[in-house]
């Protein structure tokens, strides 16, 4: 069989168990919408720089055993290790965490059962399925995933960092995570999701995270992929945004084998803002394709982005940021910029800011650079006594440094700088 | 401390110092002038390693060990300090943690711990003081937006914290006014010892008149034609490199 052939026998199977039928239906348009779309080729303009030959060889679509795992000292290591974080943890796809007291966060599972109510409120409401075919696929298939839903006017003072752990249990097999997160009215809160691979073999990870933001709701949402050198990471964010709230976005890369990202903001009510902060560390023959999309369909909106890639060895990197402005959306203000350092000869980044504006009296601005470290710096470092590999490492953090300054999170900031710094040895 | 013996040295394949001879003892103070093009500038580059620079022949002992066999970073770490022309702008990097890095860079070339956070916090705010520097100056990025005069005590505010035995400043007092200058010598002064070494490379008399050399050469054409006191500098104020025969 196939790989979509199995897909399909694993959506019939769902089918005919015992869902609730506003999901099933839900799952049924998902999956027919994965159909209609296909695995999409070079051909489509979204995917032209990211082929899936290598992850089609793969054939993805064992679900991974629930064989146990010993030997998880090794998930210290992705630990903020902080008491001021709450941690939750999925292995190969599993919740293994207990449910926070007093916060709704539960598995996708669990939530279709307890919540059922909100979930269909608010499933695919920030999402547009007919674009993103993995989406579509994870929606159709997915039973896991974390839902947090945040009540009105609620602080959240501890971030909530998710850890999804892929462990040799997951070779060959594909994990569709599902994520929703909803922010009631004022609330604010701080959500870091984290990939990681303890073994080193291939897997894919499939996710989906819909985000809802009421009226002056706040989240700082992180995604950080630090998974393996065989690993297939596709993934989606979705964010709807209601009037006045803020959406900070942080996509970090710090190793993985092939992943793509998608981060969609819909700016639906006036004065909503969203920052969106990237920064990819790609080696050997990595790939990381990063597509923003940001529609400004209301008036009196702001959004902005700062991506940059520093590309090692035979790496390559696609960044795509596209801003709608719609009829009517005036007083919109919009900026992008996409900065990548190349540290080899072998390496490549490919960078396309987009903009599309229907209205007038709006700024709107977008920028893109590549280059290497500046050999002047280095000659003036060395001369001070800095070793070269210590010059490189200090110029690396440089370049990476104002991305980590839009970041909120020290925790998470701190995390990143540590790794990027080890990484950044030769 | 540093012997030159018979460089030869070119750039871009343009043969730019031939055949030059300097030797400096501990505690001296020497100034190089010449005319533009001599290669003053070759030479302090020559000394700190920078690339495209190539020794054709010659030889560069310092402190008895061949300059020539030792990495930009070892030869700065081993004591020899060059005080840039122009300065580099290194945005993202913040001063102060520019300065830790280079002096634990060298403790640990002596095998020293690193420097107390505490107390490098002292020493960097007297020194700047000294200077009259800015302490806000210490946690910009390296450089970046400085005036010409300010990167210029900047340079020597990390000469001031590294001691180096061996400092070379190239053109120090271009674009400094005298207020400046007389910082910027005040600085130098405060490191002469009989254990430290200075080439002073310049165009004009006037910083010798507050860095005041124990030797003065004329180069041109890349080599030494003439050397003397400091009053062979006030005589080539007088009467040119030409009345010389540069």
């Amino acid at each position: 069989m196939s790989v979509i052939e199995q897909y399909q026998a694993q959506h019939k199977k769902l089918l005919a168990g015992n869902e609730p039928d506003w999901l099933l239906s839900y799952r049924n348009a998902s999956f027919e919408n994965f159909m209609a779309q296909g695995i999409p080729s070079t051909q489509r303009e979204t995917w032209k720089y990211t082929p899936l030959r290598a992850w089609q060889k793969n054939d993805f679509h064992k679900t991974p055993s629930n064989e146990k795992i010993t030997h998880l000292q090794e998930l210290q290591l992705f630990s903020m290790l902080d008491e001021r974080c709450q941690e939750i943890v999925f292995i190969d796809g599993q919740y293994k965490s207990k449910p926070l007291e007093n916060l709704i966060i539960c598995d996708y599972a669990q939530a279709i059962k307890d919540h059922a109510q909100t979930l269909q409120m608010y499933l695919g409401q920030a999402l547009v399925q007919k674009e993103f075919p993995f989406a579509s696929l994870c929606d159709a298939l997915a039973q896991n995933g974390v839902v947090f839903i945040v009540p009105d006017n609620t602080v959240i003072d501890k971030p909530l960092h998710i850890l999804y752990v892929s462990t040799k249990n997951s070779e060959n097999c594909v994990n569709h995570l599902r994520n929703l997160i909803i922010v009631g009215k004022n609330s604010k809160v701080e959500i870091i999701e984290h990939y990681v691979d303890l073994h080193d073999v291939a897997y894919f990870n499939n996710t989906v995270t819909e985000v809802i933001l009421e009226e002056n709701a706040k989240l700082s949402h992180y995604k950080i992929e630090q998974e393996g050198n065989k690993s297939f990471h596709i993934g989606s964010v979705h964010v709807k945004q209601n009037q006045g709230s803020a959406f900070n976005s942080n996509a970090v890369t710090l190793s993985g084998n092939f992943s793509r990202h998608d981060i969609n903001t819909y700016l639906i009510g006036t004065q909503a803002s969203c920052q969106l902060n990237g920064l990819y560390f790609t080696h050997n023959n990595q790939h990381v394709d990063y597509h923003t999309l940001t529609h400004h369909d209301v008036p009196h909106c702001a959004s902005a982005s700062l991506y940059k890639g520093i590309l090692a060895d035979k790496s390559t990197s696609v960044f795509n940021g596209k801003v709608i402005v719609k009829q009517g959306a005036q007083q919109t203000q919009a900026k992008q910029g996409n900065h990548n350092l190349l540290l080899s000869e072998f390496c490549e980044a490919n960078s396309k800011p987009e903009l599309e504006i229907y209205t007038d009296d709006v700024k709107c601005t977008h920028g893109a650079t590549t280059g290497q470290l500046d050999k002047e710096a280095l000659f003036f470092l060395q001369s001070r006594g800095i070793a070269m590999s210590k010059a490189r490492r200090m110029l690396i953090r440089a370049f990476a440094n104002d991305v980590f300054n839009q970041m909120e999170s020290e925790i998470v900031r701190n995390y990143c700088q540590r790794y990027l710094e080890m990484a950044a040895y030769e | 401390m540093l012997n030159i013996e018979n460089l030869y040295a070119s750039v871009d394949g343009k043969q730019i110092l031939k055949g030059l001879n300097l030797t400096i003892n501990p505690g001296e103070v020497h100034a190089i002038m010449g005319p533009n093009g001599a290669g003053k500038s070759t030479l302090a580059n020559v000394l700190a390693g920078r690339a495209g620079y190539e020794v054709t022949s010659g030889n560069i002992f310092y402190k008895n060990k061949s300059l020539l066999d030792m990495s930009v970073d070892l030869r700065a770490r081993e004591g020899l300090f060059l005080a840039f022309q122009y300065p580099v702008e290194i945005p993202g990097v913040s001063n102060i943690s520019f300065l830790k890095a280079a002096m634990n860079a060298k403790r640990r070339h002596r095998e020293q711990t690193e420097m107390d956070a505490m107390d490098f916090l002292a020493a960097i705010k007297s020194k700047a003081k000294q200077m009259q520097m800015n302490e806000e100056m210490l946690y910009r990025a390296v450089n970046e937006g400085f005036s010409g005069g300010e990167k210029k005590r900047n340079e020597v505010l990390q000469m001031l914290m590294l001691e180096p035995c061996m400092s070379i400043l190239d053109e120090t007092d271009s674009g400094l006014d005298i207020d400046a200058l007389q910082v910027v010598a005040q600085g130098v002064n405060a490191l002469r010892a009989n254990n430290r070494s200075f080439l002073v490379i310049t165009h004009y008399q006037r910083l010798l008149n507050y860095i005041v050399p124990d030797f003065v050469h004329v180069l041109a054409d890349g080599k030494i034609i003439k050397s003397g006191d400091k009053q062979l500098a006030i005589e080539l104020e007088e009467s040119g490199y030409v009345g010389v025969g540069g």
